[in-house]
């Protein structure tokens, strides 16, 4: 996916490989959510919110308002915890295609430093 | 409960087909430690730690099973057999999220998760990442309960621009969680659900 970004782009960048194999199904994801714990007052107020309303309209006008400038390290970390790389996989792929700019890659990157850090805990020993 | 989705291939901005949104949610219960530690009337830690060992758990589940009756009350479909993969799921899971916590905030990787962090909440909205974790933040918070069981949230998704991605990847199982969560359990506390006065007959005996 990389490789089909133009030479200009990918120049300065190397990409490294993730190993391991990783095991999410849907009782571990569900889990993940029950174990989240949010403590950002931006984020609860956003969820308050979002708990009165009922139709999709207003949901989707709700998120396209709000974004995470506000919430903090650790909030953002558990919520990526409780997401898990399945997902942050699927979003650095659907970002990678496309990435126009040094800037666009470097939050890829950050992404991808995350997803790195699930990986790492949620690889059984045995196959990293 | 029944779960009706439509394709994301067909949900567009004037999609007004809003389905019902009347659902029942059954309650669960869930060997979280927060619902434990109410349950059992133990401390969080305390609890966390023994859901992470073989004896802890063992420990746990024979005090829960005295009062399998009241868990029934609570939980119709309690189920013992059900309960130990529970736990056993809550001490993985559990173990998981401490090394993953302990790696983030690693003084080897703080500064650069630091500026990883930075980066993420300078996302503009209605990127795929802010928007991604909008919408678990509100099914953790039971917020969209109620759009997640009518397959609404995959209709927000599709208007904020993830039709496609969370389309292939919730036909492979892969985005969310696949059933309604319940809300984070009575007397968590962040956000604001008050406890139940007596959570199980007979419970809170120290250890």
């Amino acid at each position: 996916m990389f490789e089909a970004l133009s030479a200009k782009l990918r120049d300065g960048w190397e990409v490294e490989l993730e190993h391991g194999d990783i095991r999410d199904d849907a009782a571990h994801r569900a889990m993940r959510l029950q174990l989240l714990h949010l403590h950002d007052p931006t984020l609860l107020a956003f969820v308050k919110r979002g708990s009165t309303l009922n139709d999709v309209d207003a949901i989707v006008a709700l998120m396209s308002t709000t974004t995470l400038k506000n919430v903090s390290d650790a909030d953002l970390a558990e919520l990526c915890f409780a997401l898990g790389p399945v997902p942050l996989t699927r979003i650095i792929g659907d970002l990678l295609k496309q990435a126009k700019t040094d800037d666009e890659l470097e939050g890829i990157q950050a992404i991808a430093f995350v997803r790195h850090s699930l990986l790492s805990v949620m690889t059984p020993s045995s196959s990293r | 409960m029944s779960q009706s989705s439509a394709p994301l291939a067909d949900a567009t901005s004037d999609d007004r087909d809003q389905r019902e949104s009347r659902v029942e949610i059954a309650p669960k219960f869930v060997p979280t430690p927060e619902r434990l530690s109410q349950y059992l009337e133990m401390n969080i830690k305390e609890v966390a730690s023994a859901l992470q060992s073989v004896e802890g758990r063992q420990m746990i589940y024979q005090k829960l099973m005295e009062h399998q009756q009241a868990l029934l009350s609570i939980d119709p479909s309690f189920n013992p057999d059900l309960l130990r993969e529970q736990l056993e799921l809550a001490g993985e899971v559990l173990h998981q999220k401490e090394r993953y916590l302990q790696d983030v905030q690693s003084p080897e990787k703080k500064g650069l998760l630091k500026k990883a962090w930075e980066k993420m909440k300078g996302f503009a909205g209605r990127h795929p990442f802010v928007t991604t974790i909008l919408i678990l933040a509100l099914i953790a918070g039971g917020a969209a309960l109620t759009l997640y069981a009518t397959g609404n949230l995959e209709l927000v998704a599709a208007r904020l621009g993830l039709g496609k991605m969370f389309g292939a990847a919730d036909a492979a199982g892969e985005m969310m969680p696949p059933a309604p969560v319940t809300p984070l359990p009575p007397g968590a506390g962040e956000l604001g659900i008050p406890p139940p006065a007596n959570p199980i007959p007979g419970a809170g005996k120290p250890i």
